[in-house]
């Protein structure tokens, strides 16, 4: 390592002076120790307690990343602040300040999301654990066994069924209603007329009545829809098939403890249920909780049914993955706003002075208590114009005051300002363009407010996440290529 | 006897007379001119081997004559390029003058050319407008009056005043401090003037050892001296190979002897064939600056007064006697000693008196005169052509 650094401080001095190859290294590794975190710490018993990739991570975990992160960029930091050529007027490249911002910006991006390493190490050791194809086969055998394990008798109900061209499927059952009580005063809903009259059938809750997919899979070869699985559940029952019900319940007990669901339940028991009726009527429930709130007693059988629903939604969301997942890439996109606006604050302390810089951040914070004030007495509108008239006015007049070779430390803090607010200014003409559009055609129809959705603002709705990955790329390029000239010049200038 | 021939007789000589510290120095001075990988790699040899057993062990000094005459023949066999013969000024100002917006403070029109090799020394009181002067030169101040120009060479025909500015050394008087390690920010200097690899770390290596910074290569900002301070931005300065040094009073903390290393050093660094420089330095000491300065400027209140104290044989002009002097006899016992000689006036701060003389008293008359008397003198110094003469007595 040492013989590295000495290799680039006398070749690559700007790699040597950023300290990349160690702050690199250091990154990778505290990244890999975090993929490995959540390789680790991820196990079967962790998909039913997450909803979605992101919740992997726990309060706890981002606070000790951000410390992680912390620590790192400060370390890096004591090292790299050490020299700066720019601002000793040494000879630099036509561009060196753009491969100095660069390298900061991919510094900075990796250095303030390590759970995100975290996550992915979960999100790898669940897809390990469960395999595409595991997931599919898994999602069969539970849809199938589930009609066997009844946790509620809505599900059981005549009127359920799996023709989606069935207009009764739009029929509404509670399980707790009273549909005989003609006192209620939806007792002559059409609704319940139907319902009522299913209800005297002598197998209103039978066994071949269900057809619900308690895991619904979409996008999977192999995955046997409702309509399928319910002809070979109809076949067991009709031929009287304890064996093959039998069967399916123990995969789907493997499936339940594959995941740590907690149930306790009797597979005999539930394949004997299915015939104890000769119409085969539910005749017993299993409670989906094993505490009774009312009775506050503890069921002595019970199946955590929500523990394996989510075990399963959780394999599903880890099957897709990669950045396809809107709320990863959206978290994903808030972290490089975060990079970018800390290498724009980094970078101005390297191009400007410390006088200047000093400035320019108190001057920051002031100029964003006012704006906060003005927005109090406006609305978000008056916010945005507010910020985007300072933004060109900041510009504007540190030019003008760069011609006229007028108070050096003032302009630098107006360049300062101005490229403050640059990662916003799109942000910002966008939220304005939206909500204008919106606002300005919009109608009220009985009382309810019907928006026209004009097609610049439809697009922009529906392209909102792309302008905002768009407006990173800009703004990069804008203090790459244009804002490293406007320091230039600032820098040559004289102090009076 | 070529230039490069008399310097390695007068570097032998000075080692052959026991001078080892000047050698040393000017041996130093002469391996940089080769601008020799070898020759470099040999010298840095040759300053293990004195940092080893250094100066002062006599058992050695036959040893040290050999190191010595080993590395002289390596460098008389080295192939020196013909020096620049480019004599235009590197810096001019025309008639520059600077108000301050306070308007506490203003600088008249300075004329000043600065020409390779030429060290502009600028003297006065504080406050009088020394630094003004540098930061004007350097950019930091813009001119109000008059203007600047700048001659330098490898400059890119399309420039900003970044470029110029990279050919520029300007050494202020409180230097910025610095970061890591000594010898980690000279090489990473050298490596922006293009000196890359092996070539950077032996260009570094000479330049530290020219200027005495070779025990403190390891050594952070904090642990060394003012002194060290100063020659590790001279360090820093040369390794850019600058046409121009500007410098702010750089002898102020340093002892009297540094001062006088430092000024040597930097009338010969100046003097280099093969990398001329122009200095312009600022400083209190007037009398050490007068010694290594062709010119100086006298600042008072921002006016400038010029003072050539080098002259060539055919500049020669009849100019009047002034003596610094001081010693207990009264006023009118020198003016009784001295009326005779042609003393127009003395003037007296408390300490020291100056008598001023017309310009056919002879120093030589002026002396016989005081021997003869037995007058009791604690100094005496002729500042006839030094800018001494401006200041109040």
């Amino acid at each position: 390592m040492f013989n590295l650094q000495n290799r680039l401080l006398t070749r690559y001095p700007l790699l040597w002076n950023t300290r990349i190859v160690w702050v690199g290294s250091a990154l990778v590794l505290i990244h890999l120790l975090f993929f490995l975190a959540g390789f680790i710490d991820f196990g079967a018993a962790s998909f039913k307690a997450n909803y979605s990739l992101s919740s992997i991570i726990s309060a706890g975990m981002v606070t000790f990343s951000i410390l992680c992160s912390l620590v790192l960029l400060v370390c890096w930091l004591v090292f790299y602040l050490r020299n700066n050529a720019y601002k000793n007027f040494y000879i630099i490249d036509k561009y060196h300040l753009s491969k100095e911002f660069f390298i900061i910006t991919l510094v900075l991006v990796f250095a303030i999301n390590f759970f995100e390493s975290y996550k992915w190490g979960g999100w790898l050791k669940a897809r390990t654990i469960t395999s595409k194809q595991q997931l599919v086969k898994e999602a069969n055998t539970v849809n199938l066994a589930m009609a066997f394990v009844p946790t509620s008798k809505s599900a059981y109900f005549s009127l359920v069924n799996c023709n989606e061209d069935d207009p009764g499927r739009d029929i509404q059952y509670l399980e707790n209603h009273d549909y005989f009580d003609s006192t209620a005063y939806d007792y002559n809903n059409m609704n319940n007329v139907i319902v009522r009259r299913a209800l005297k059938n002598k197998d209103a809750f039978s066994y071949k009545n269900y057809c619900n997919e308690f895991i619904s899979l979409k996008g999977y070869d192999g995955f046997i829809s409702a309509k399928e699985w319910k002809k070979t559940k109809d076949r067991w029952s009709d031929n009287h098939e304890t064996d093959s019900i039998k069967y399916i319940l123990r995969q789907w007990m493997a499936v339940c403890n594959k995941y740590q669901v907690d149930q306790k339940l009797d597979i005999d028991e539930l394949a004997s249920l299915v015939f104890s009726d000769p119409n085969y009527n539910v005749t017993k429930v299993f409670p989906s909780n094993q505490y009774n709130y009312s009775t506050s007693a503890y069921y002595p059988n019970y199946f955590q049914s929500s523990d394996l629903e989510w075990a399963l939604h959780f394999a599903d969301s880890c099957q897709l993955g990669g950045w396809h997942r809107s709320d990863d890439l959206e978290v994903f996109t808030v972290e490089l706003y975060v990079a970018l606006c800390l290498s724009i604050l980094l970078f101005s302390y390297r191009l400007f002075s410390r006088k200047t810089f000093l400035i320019s951040t108190i001057g920051s914070i002031v100029w964003t208590i006012l704006v906060i004030l003005i927005g109090v007495s406006s609305e978000l509108e008056g916010i945005l114009w507010t910020c985007l008239l300072l933004s060109a006015s900041f510009l504007g007049i540190a030019l003008l005051m760069m011609r006229i070779q007028s108070s050096k430390a003032l302009i630098g803090a107006l360049l300062n300002w101005h490229i403050y607010l640059a990662p916003f200014i799109i942000m910002f003409i966008t939220i304005l363009i939206e909500t204008n559009f919106e606002k300005k055609h919009g109608w009220f129809n009985n009382d309810e407010y019907v928006k026209q959705t004009y097609p610049v603002a439809y697009w922009i709705d529906h392209h909102i996440g792309l302008i905002f990955r768009l407006n990173l790329l800009l703004v990069f390029l804008y203090v790459t290529f244009f804002f490293t000239r406007l320091s230039k010049k600032w820098h040559i200038m004289p102090e009076e | 006897m070529t230039t490069i021939a008399g310097r390695l007789a007068e570097v032998k000589s000075y080692f052959d007379n026991g001078d080892i510290h000047v050698g040393y120095r000017r041996l130093l001075d002469l391996a940089i001119e080769t601008q020799d990988s070898s020759v470099y790699e040999s010298t840095l040899g040759f300053c293990n081997w004195y940092d080893a057993h250094g100066s002062s062990n006599t058992n050695e000094s036959g040893s040290l004559n050999e190191q010595v005459n080993t590395l002289l023949e390596k460098i008389s066999n080295a192939p020196f390029k013909e020096p620049a013969t480019n004599s235009s000024p590197k810096l001019k100002t025309n008639q520059v003058g600077k108000t301050y917006h306070s308007g506490s403070f203003s600088l008249s029109s300075v004329d000043l050319s600065l020409y390779p090799s030429q060290i502009v020394g600028l003297v006065g009181e504080n406050g009088n407008g020394k630094t003004t002067l540098l930061r004007l030169l350097y950019g930091e101040l813009s001119p109000d009056t008059g203007s600047i120009e700048y001659h330098l060479s490898n400059i890119p025909k399309r420039h900003s005043f970044y470029d110029i500015k990279t050919r520029l050394s300007f050494i202020p008087q409180r230097p910025q401090k610095w970061y890591g390690l000594l010898m980690d920010n000279l090489q990473f200097t050298a490596t922006h003037y293009g000196f890359k690899g092996k070539e950077n770390y032996l260009w570094t290596e000479m330049i530290c050892a020219r200027m005495g910074l070779r025990a403190f290569r390891g050594y952070t900002w904090n642990r060394i001296s003012s002194g060290y301070k100063m020659r590790f931005e001279l360090a820093k300065a040369l390794l850019k190979k600058p046409e121009v040094l500007l410098l702010d009073e750089p002898l102020a903390n340093l002892d009297v002897l540094a001062q006088q290393v430092i000024l040597e050093d930097l009338r010969f660094l100046a003097k280099s064939q093969q990398m001329p420089l122009g200095i312009i330095l600022s400083s209190q000491q007037l009398y050490e600056v007068e010694k290594v300065s062709e010119q100086v400027i006298f600042l008072k209140q921002g006016k400038p007064k010029y003072q050539q104290t080098q002259f060539k044989p055919e500049e020669q002009v009849a100019i009047p006697l002034v003596i610094e002097l001081e010693t207990t006899a009264s006023r009118e016992t020198l003016q009784n000693l001295f009326k005779d000689q042609s003393l127009e006036n003395i003037s007296f701060n408390g300490g020291v008196y100056i008598l001023y003389f017309r310009d056919t008293a002879q120093i030589s008359d002026i002396m016989r005169t005081i021997g003869d008397a037995r007058l009791p003198v604690k100094y005496f110094r002729d500042i006839s052509a030094s800018s001494r003469r401006f200041f109040d007595a």
